[in-house]
């Protein structure tokens, strides 16, 4: 009967402490921390039972005597320890580096053990038990032996005449039963000898190892075992248990470092030994860095940071008021600390040569910001639910020419990209600035800290990017008068809790999330055509420039030789990203000429280096044997390159010149830089919306797999085209 | 046809041909010898202008080559050569690697050049493998569509520099066969080559090349069994030579025919001849030990043992074989002990040229073996 009612309980515990843990999902604690840890225990407790099943996760390691968990934990055997709280109330400052943390593992039941066939004995427990719980003595005694040992005696059974008990204990359980003085004490021992005295019976301690007491009990070697023992199953099938005498709370331990303590934090200073993040060029930037001790990290976009906060890579990160309300949106487990750092005027961004429109601006700018278009933009940009969309111009009344804007979109609500298209505050002031003067408006996107560059080399009239003025800016471009104030606020995380969907509904979500929503799809694609488009062109026209150089090193005059190996070595040394910063901000910096083809010219560049070393050194590689044959045939040196030799070095440089292409394909993600829009930036940019790393990189990677398995497939076409033909001839 | 007229090559300091004279009539067939690095090789590559001469002057059909004014690439379509390398062309098939030629260069058209290229093939036995890649053949059969290659330009002249020297014995003969059908279809060669036996039998003309020029030429007779000269008489008269010393009946029998034969293969000898001489050294070995008593062991091993020579002088394709045993066992060809005179009858069938003498000290028996008439150019 009462073994089934045990049963029962323990269910009903798991049942319980199974449905807090749900219900405690939602809300924050740390209990999932103890989840895919190693989790230290003593051998034979309940922990071991209700670990697996409310932590499934976690790794359960089990030790002889408590004692050894604590030191398990700090010495980083185990993650986080079990450990009864009486136990660890007691121990806890002889281990300072440890603390502790919540957890759901039901109180365990404790009780002392009878042997099967003594039931008579342990009525008589029992009844002595049941009133001596109800009494207050009981409390005192507890309390006494846990704060005040030294005053505590034990019941006297000397005179006692009614037999021996004889009692199997481990006691090494401060307070329940330990050694003082060389004798057995503690709270168990107390509850005994009371017990014995009210049978009128003496007793007799046996030590013994934890493990030993229940076969010693069972054997009959001992009438009564007991040292913290709590009711299991498992024991019960060789021992009875008396009713439970506490239900003793579980302690989870872990070390303190392993613990957020981000509530720490409360103002900027607190950042102090943390790592921040912020977005690379931002205001928040500037703040950061005005932190004492305390490691900047700076991302290129705020999304990013958003991600590492998620994933503890840093501590807390700043960002703007303005745009936190949206990113909080989108990522809904931080706090905002305080946001009382002091604001920032931001400003339009105009090429300091342009003195003309940036006053025509300033003009129009202190009207446009009295409307309620700008009133109603400021709110409504911010709060996805609203289909705002960006004004719309006919072309024929813009007699003036084109307004370019850079914009780097990767800060809601002011420059962001929705449904493939640049939006936000910003962007739409300047829509209606260039109606006001009569112009065309081209809005061309681009990385962030490209923007200040971009402008100043008069590639575009107009930069926005939530820019904040600053005397260091001051030098490189012009401000339009401010059109608002930025504030800061410092975020950190809460304890971010992993949902408890399937990992493949979670992709699944993350994917629809990542790919269709807002037709993000488009973005990807278009960043594909222009990835395509870039690797093409630039490996077709590298080839011929590559077969060019080769050539003239091959037969060309000395000056030739000279200045072509000149220019293999200096693109060989010169790093492609530099290569494309120059191209576009020196050498194109005046011309019309698209990004996208200043990428490809200098892709085709490079590749032209690299692939003329491939070409001379397989034809090098020719026996000069092949080209004595053809001459001493007949053949003009000329033919005898084409005909003879040059299809046996094409053989040879094709494996290579595959590499190289994958190659090229895969340094084409640096195009950003110079504001073409590629699939690495497509991923980039949708990272910025849904503040996810894993599908959109996975999505990218996914994209460059199947260009690059495109390309290979060609050349490996191109391959077995160039093979030797083996003809058939019939026998005559 | 041919004519060259005080040629000089110098690399660097190194002048390697002084002031070489020739002229080459049509259907001469000239093979060149000397020893090694004496600019056999350079000499050839001047003709087709593959190495420009120092100076002198080259003159074929009429056309001076090593005028740079003369167009060079409409003389080599004439003038074919075969390289000691092969140098097939390693992208194209066997057939079209005869068939580019005809095609690009004398204009012919594919049906024709296809016609020609077969022909060419079944006359040098490799119409079983048109279809092949260069690296799918052995060396023997790339030298033979090399020389396919070279007739399919349909050239008045051929030069073949060493094109047997990078093959085993066994495809030597193989492409040398060729040549030799080549040769006697009237095509004008010049040859340079180390097989002495081929030299022989094949070309009407001999040039002995040494010092620079062309130290000495003549029929084949002339340089090889009469040679005027001292540097050629020691070309021509050189021999190689393999010493062996038994010591007593215990020797390592096996040990001596494997080093014989490891010399006879080394120097080109054919199945039977490599037969023969082994046979040789077996039964005059065997001769030397042979004795009723028993004594002619103690004999040899107190009295200093056997040597074994035997002489090779590949310019003549001869094979002198002597064997020394102490003076004090009489005789070799001991005919008390063979008693059924087998040995002496295995020595007999394979030379009737054999002598026993007394020199110093030493019994000597001699035996002639080659040159053969056995052999395929004969
Ligand atoms: N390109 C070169 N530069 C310098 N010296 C050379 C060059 N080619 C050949 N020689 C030298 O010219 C000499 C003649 O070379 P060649 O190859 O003509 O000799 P060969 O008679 O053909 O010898 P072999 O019988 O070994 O082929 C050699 O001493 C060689 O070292
Ligand atoms: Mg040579």
């Amino acid at each position: 009967m009462e073994k089934k009612l045990l049963q029962i309980a323990v269910c009903l515990m798991i049942l319980i402490s199974g449905c807090t843990s749900t219900d405690k999902e939602s809300i924050m604690t740390n209990d999932t921390d103890l989840n895919g840890r190693t989790v230290v225990m003593q051998n034979g407790s309940l922990y071991g039972i209700f670990t697996p099943s409310i932590y499934p996760d976690s790794k359960c390691v089990y030790v002889d005597t408590h004692t050894d968990i604590p030191v398990a934990v700090e010495k980083n055997k185990a993650e986080a320890g079990l450990v009864s709280a009486l136990v660890w109330e007691d121990i806890k400052t002889y281990y300072p580096d440890l603390t502790e943390i919540d957890n759901q593992i039901p109180a365990t039941p404790l009780a002392f053990g009878f042997r099967k066939d003594e039931k008579e004995l342990r009525e008589k427990f029992n009844h002595f038990l049941n009133q001596f719980l109800n009494s207050d003595e009981f409390d005192n005694m507890v309390h006494g032996w846990r704060y005040n040992s030294d005053s505590m005696e034990l019941a006297k059974t000397e005179n006692c005449t009614g037999g021996v008990l004889r009692c199997a204990v481990s006691a090494d359980m401060f307070p329940y039963d330990f050694i003082k003085d060389g004798k057995v004490v503690g709270i168990e021992v107390d509850i005994l000898s009371r017990f014995a005295q009210s049978v009128n019976m003496d007793y007799e301690i046996i030590t013994m190892n934890f493990a030993s007491l229940i076969p010693h009990l069972a054997s009959g070697k001992s009438d009564i075992a007991f040292s913290m023992m709590s009711i299991s199953e498992e024991r019960a099938k060789s021992i009875d248990f008396s009713s439970p005498w506490i239900m003793e709370p579980c302690v989870c331990i872990v070390k303190k470092s392993t613990v957020n303590n981000k509530s720490e934090i409360t103002s900027l200073e607190d950042m102090a030994n943390h790592k921040i993040g912020v977005m690379s060029g931002t205001l928040q930037e500037i703040y950061a860095h005005s932190v004492k001790d305390c490691k900047v990290k700076i991302m290129e976009s705020i999304s990013d940071c958003y991600i590492a906060l998620s994933k503890g890579k840093i501590d807390g990160l700043l960002t703007s008021s303005i745009s936190f309300p949206a990113e909080k949106r989108n990522f809904t487990d931080v706090i905002s600390i305080c946001d009382t750092l002091s604001p920032y005027p931001l400003g339009v961004i105009f090429n300091k040569k342009n003195v003309d429109l940036l006053e025509k601006y300033n003009a129009f700018q202190k009207e446009y910001i009295k409307t309620d278009i700008y009133k109603t933009s400021l709110e409504e940009w911010n709060d996805p639910e609203t289909d705002r969309e960006m004004p719309v111009f006919s072309d024929d009344d813009m007699n003036y020419g084109t307004l370019v804007l850079a914009v780097a979109p990767v800060l809601p609500p002011y420059d962001f990209i929705k449904d493939g298209k640049v939006v936000g505050i910003e962007p739409e002031m300047i829509s209606y600035f260039a109606k006001s003067i009569g112009m065309r408006l081209e809005i061309v996107d681009m990385n962030f800290s490209a923007i200040i560059p971009y402008v100043n080399s008069g590639k575009a009239d107009i930069g926005t990017c939530c820019a904040c003025i600053t005397p260091e800016r001051m030098e490189s471009v012009n401000f339009a008068n401010s059109w608002g104030d930025e504030t800061s606020v410092l975020v950190t995380s809460s304890n971010p809790i992993k949902g408890k969907k399937s990992i493949i509904e979670r992709a699944i979500n993350s994917f629809k999330k990542n790919f269709f929503v807002e037709q993000r799809y488009k973005l990807i694609l278009k960043g594909l055509t222009n990835t395509l488009t870039i690797s093409f062109i630039s490996i077709l026209l590298g080839t011929i420039l590559g077969i060019l150089i080769c050539l003239g090193q091959l037969k060309g005059g000395v000056v030739l030789r000279k200045s072509f190996n000149l220019y293999v070595t200096f693109m060989r040394c010169m790093p492609q990203v530099l290569l494309l910063m120059i191209m576009y901000y020196l050498v194109f910096a005046n011309s019309s000429i698209q990004a996208l083809w200043v990428a490809i010219i200098a892709f085709a560049l490079c590749f032209g280096a690299y692939t003329s070393v491939i070409f001379k050194s397989s034809i090098e590689s020719i026996d000069k044997g092949q080209n004595e044959a053809g001459l001493a045939m007949g053949f003009s040196p000329i033919r005898t390159f084409f005909l003879l030799i040059l299809p046996q070095g094409i053989r040879r440089a094709l494996p290579v010149f595959t590499n190289e292409s994958i190659g090229l394909v895969k340094a084409t993600s640096i195009v950003g830089y110079i504001s073409v829009f590629d699939i690495t930036r497509a991923g980039d940019i949708i990272r910025s919306r849904t503040y996810e790393a894993f599908a959109p990189l996975i999505i990218v990677t996914i994209f460059y797999f199947l260009v690059i398995w495109l390309i290979t497939l060609i050349l490996k076409y191109a391959e077995q085209k160039s093979q030797p033909v083996r003809r058939k001839y019939s026998k005559r | 046809m041919i004519h060259i007229e005080h040629l000089t090559k110098r690399y660097g300091n190194s002048e390697i041909l002084k002031d070489v004279n020739a002229v080459v009539n049509k259907g001469d067939i000239i093979s060149i010898i000397g020893p090694s690095g004496t600019g056999k090789s350079t000499l050839l590559r001047c003709i087709n202008m593959l190495e420009h001469p120092t100076s002198g002057k080259i003159i074929i059909n009429g056309v001076d080559v090593t005028d740079p004014k003369s167009n060079i690439s409409m003389i080599r379509k004439k003038v074919g050569m075969v390289f000691q390398s092969y140098n097939l062309f390693d992208h194209l098939s066997v057939i079209d690697n005869l068939m580019i030629g005809p095609i690009k260069l004398l204009g012919m058209s594919a049906a024709d050049a296809e016609k020609r290229a077969l022909l060419l093939l079944s006359q040098v036995g490799m119409l079983e493998r048109v279809e092949a890649f260069p690296s799918e053949l052995s060396g023997g059969q790339k030298q033979r569509v090399a020389i396919a290659r070279t007739l399919s330009m349909n050239p008045d002249i051929v030069l073949l520099d060493e094109p047997t020297s990078a093959l085993d014995p066994h495809s030597v003969s193989e492409v040398l066969s060729v040549i030799r059908d080549i040769a006697k279809n009237g095509i004008t060669m010049m040859i340079v080559t180390h097989e002495m036996k081929f030299a022989k039998n094949v070309s009407n003309r001999i040039f002995y090349l040494d010092q620079g020029v062309i130290y000495e030429e003549g029929s084949p007779e002339q340089i090889f069994y009469n040679p005027q000269k001292e540097l050629t008489r020691n070309f021509i008269n050189r021999t190689h030579n393999f010493e062996y010393h038994i010591s007593d009946h215990s020797f390592d029998n096996y040990g001596l025919i494997s080093k014989v034969i490891a010399f006879c293969i080394h120097y080109g000898f054919k199945g039977s001849q490599i037969d023969r001489i082994c046979h040789i050294v077996e039964e005059t070995v065997n001769l030397c030990f042979l004795s009723e008593s028993g004594n002619r062991n103690d004999i040899i091993r107190t009295d200093g043992g056997i040597d074994i020579l035997i002489s090779y002088s590949e310019e003549r394709d001869l094979t002198d074989y002597y064997i020394y045993a102490p003076e004090r066992l009489e005789t070799i060809i001991n005919n008390d002990a063979d008693k059924e005179r087998l040995s002496k009858s295995i020595i007999g069938g394979i030379s009737q040229n054999y002598k026993e003498s007394v020199q110093s000290g030493k019994i000597e028996l001699y035996i002639k073996v080659g040159p053969y008439d056995a052999s395929p150019y004969h």
